[in-house]
């Protein structure tokens, strides 16, 4: 047991750091919160971030190398990810793109459909969107009724999908629908990758209650999608699916303990502005968010090492429920703190960004699988508790 | 990085898991509860035979008291083995030292005498006294066993009347509050897997309205938070093995992670679970309150979950 860097891996981690360190805007290793609050310059910058990323040939690390990654190993995509969360840079304006459709297409797509989606993929010329959820079928994934119907060389697509992030950006969509309204649930779903180009697509732009549009509505009036542009087979839409949930909640989540501890750094030092660096309860209130951050990062540790080994424990299934809860807390205590200046977006300690933290931070508990279905998930799969549904 | 353990200690742990399932059934465990003294010390040799009083380091010591939990043995092994002994090793203390590895010696640190921890079956009692280390035989002190909510390790009120200096006391006091620390804190994950294996294994088995309770996310959500809080103070606890092993800057901080964790873990995992299986988890003849009691009896030893935030509020530099 070695929880230090083998020399490769600080080998790796050094280059990762001189790299960010030239490449991210002057001043913004020396900021304390360099990104910026308004959405269109954060489009901005996330867009040409991908773009250096891409040229620098961190993008698609782990991918392998005949479709532009770098065929890295876990251990240095996650090391790559905690030292860009570090350094708080900018998310790649393809997050989708890179986390859940570039490795979908890679497991399931064909030859062709590699070498048509995953280079403007990685270079974020082309954003993608997440097509799951509607109205009808949140949590209940299999619920979904977006129709596609196959008419000669096409699927003509209805249907509504709901909190689809980017999509206003987003060039493809992976988009589930159902093409066997007969079928069992989870046998009559189709994995589509769509064009939102074509003039079937209608999107709309939810407000989120930070008052950024991030996600969006998006409305399919008999939209065209190409049939050579599904993802393994008619009927296979439920497992090609299940692999893009797996990257979400899974390489992803590597990154997030580093977010954790960057929050608990700024909340320490909200305490000392604030004077309240001597009160025994606020003390004691983060050395408890110091435990939920260490015990986040070392059970990353040992689920890394066990998916090196080839055998996946149960440690990396709670990753997200512990972050999605400290790192609220950690919002909601700030607001607490700041009592009436908690109140200010503008004018106050931290301009704002203590108020995005908190409001944003309530949809930790409910994107990428709410917390209520994260627990059944480990209810069932890795304590063999018997089904609730 | 790499955060597995080696086939050696992967074979310990099996030595000792094997030895407590031969000789330390829970029907075992309530026969020595219910004893004069509420310890097994032939159990407690036998696991000086498999090594347990010399072993390579903190992390190996912590297999075996993790282990140790998991069957809720009833010994003094948090006590010696976990914090008296290596106290003597850190103290230079050569000779009790290795009587406590022949198993000879039972020794246990006295650093509160109004409550010595297996006082009562200790043949020696370790003392801070000024700079020094103080060791006394038990015939040197008067020794009042205490009643104890946890039946299975209990405690005496100690006043040393002879011993003599054995060692240096800064050395002792630094490895109990490292080591010792982290050998309860393996111990508390071992209680709180227990509870939730039996949690688990009730929630699938008893039915009401029809289905197996687990069925209902009321009750397997609880066995899910306890899962959690169990995995986060081992993650913890491995990590501060490790950290004292490998003498890092940060292992003062990581043994009172690992306390803080692993006392509130064992305790939340207790009581889901006695909660879980409704008012059989009340009752003497069920085994839930055994749980409960030891994941106490391990939170209130070196130092509660409150007073080890604290420190690590100190040594975050809030």
């Amino acid at each position: 047991m070695d929880f230090r860097d083998s020399p490769q891996e600080a080998e790796f981690r050094g280059e990762v750091r001189a790299w960010l360190r030239e490449h991210l805007p002057a001043g913004w290793l020396d900021s304390p919160d360099p990104r910026p609050t308004d959405p269109k310059e954060g489009e901005k910058l996330r867009r040409w971030w991908q773009r250096e990323l891409f040229e620098g040939g961190w993008a698609g690390l782990a991918w392998p190398k005949e479709y532009g990654g770098r065929g890295a190993t876990l251990v240095e995509q996650v090391i790559f990810n905690e030292e860009a969360a570090r350094a708080r840079a900018p998310e790649p304006i393809n997050i989708i793109g890179l986390y859940m459709a570039g490795p979908t297409i890679i497991h399931w797509g064909t030859e062709e459909q590699k070498r048509r989606y995953l280079q403007p993929l990685l270079s974020g010329e082309e954003i993608w969107c997440q097509g799951f959820s509607e109205p009808g079928a949140g949590s209940d994934l299999a619920a979904v009724r977006t129709r596609a119907v196959r008419e000669g060389d096409h699927y003509i697509v209805n249907g509504q999908k709901v909190w689809t992030s980017y999509g206003h950006l987003a060039r493809w969509c992976i988009l589930v629908t159902r093409t066997d309204p007969d079928a069992a649930q989870h046998a009559g779903l189709t994995y589509l990758l769509a064009d939102m180009e074509d003039p079937g697509v209608t999107v709309r732009p939810l407000v989120q209650i930070t008052g950024d549009p991030e996600f969006n509505e998006v409305f399919f009036d008999d939209a065209r999608v190409p049939a050579e542009n599904i993802l393994g087979q008619e009927g296979d839409g439920w497992k090609v699916a299940m692999t893009t949930l797996m990257h979400e909640r899974g390489t992803m989540s590597f990154g997030l303990q580093v977010m954790s501890r960057v929050t608990l750094d700024q909340l320490t030092e909200l305490v000392r502005k604030l004077g309240r660096d001597q009160d025994p309860a606020v003390r004691e209130t983060l050395a408890g968010f110091q435990l939920d951050v260490e015990a986040l990062r070392v059970t990353n540790m040992r689920a890394l090492s066990k998916l090196m080994k080839g055998a996946p424990g149960p440690e990396g299934s709670m990753s997200k429920l512990v972050w999605e809860r400290v790192q609220q807390r950690m919002g909601e205590y700030a607001i607490e703190l700041l009592g009436a200046d908690g109140q200010l977006t503008e004018d106050g300690l931290g301009d704002g960004r203590w108020q995005y933290l908190y409001l944003r931070g309530r949809g930790h508990s409910i994107e990428a699988g709410t917390t209520e279905i994260l627990k059944n998930i480990i209810a069932e799969r890795v304590l063999g508790l018997p089904r609730s549904r | 990085m790499d955060v597995t353990f080696t086939a050696e200690q992967d074979a310990l742990r099996a030595a000792v898991r094997d030895l407590l399932a031969d000789r330390c059934g829970i029907d075992h465990v309530r026969d020595v509860m219910e004893s004069e003294t509420g310890a097994d010390l032939d159990l407690y040799r036998r696991l000086v035979e498999v090594g347990a009083a010399e072993l390579p380091g903190a992390l190996e010591l912590g297999i075996v008291l993790e282990e140790c939990g998991r069957a809720v043995a009833p010994t003094p092994a948090v006590s010696a083995l976990g914090i008296a002994v290596p106290a003597l090793e850190a103290a230079g203390a050569d000779e009790l030292l290795a009587a406590a590895r022949g198993g000879e010696a039972i020794p246990v640190m006295a650093l509160d005498p109004d409550h010595v921890v297996e006082g009562h079956v200790a043949t020696h009692l370790l003392f801070v006294e000024g700079g020094e280390l103080i060791a006394a035989e038990a015939a040197q002190c008067e020794i009042a066993p205490l009643a104890t909510m946890d039946l299975t390790r209990r405690m005496a009120r100690v006043r040393r009347n002879g011993g003599s200096a054995v060692g240096d006391a800064v050395a002792a006091l630094r490895a109990v509050e490292r080591t010792g620390t982290v050998a309860v804190s393996h111990e508390l994950v071992g209680v709180g897997q227990i509870a939730l294996e039996r949690g688990l294994a009730h929630a699938k088995g008893r039915e009401q309205f029809g289905k197996p309770i687990g069925t209902y996310q009321a009750v397997s959500h609880r066995l899910v938070d306890s899962f959690i809080a169990v995995e986060c103070a081992r993650s913890l606890a491995y990590y501060a093995a490790w950290a004292i092993d490998a003498d890092t800057p940060d292992a003062d901080l990581a043994a009172s992670q690992a306390k803080a964790s692993a006392a509130e873990g064992a305790v939340l995992a207790a009581r889901h679970v006695l909660q879980v299986h409704g008012g059989i988890g009340m009752t003497w003849e069920a085994d839930l309150h055994l749980f409960l009691k030891r994941a106490h009896s391990g939170a209130a030893l070196l130092g509660t979950a409150s007073q080890h935030r604290r420190r690590i509020a100190d040594l975050i530099g809030v």
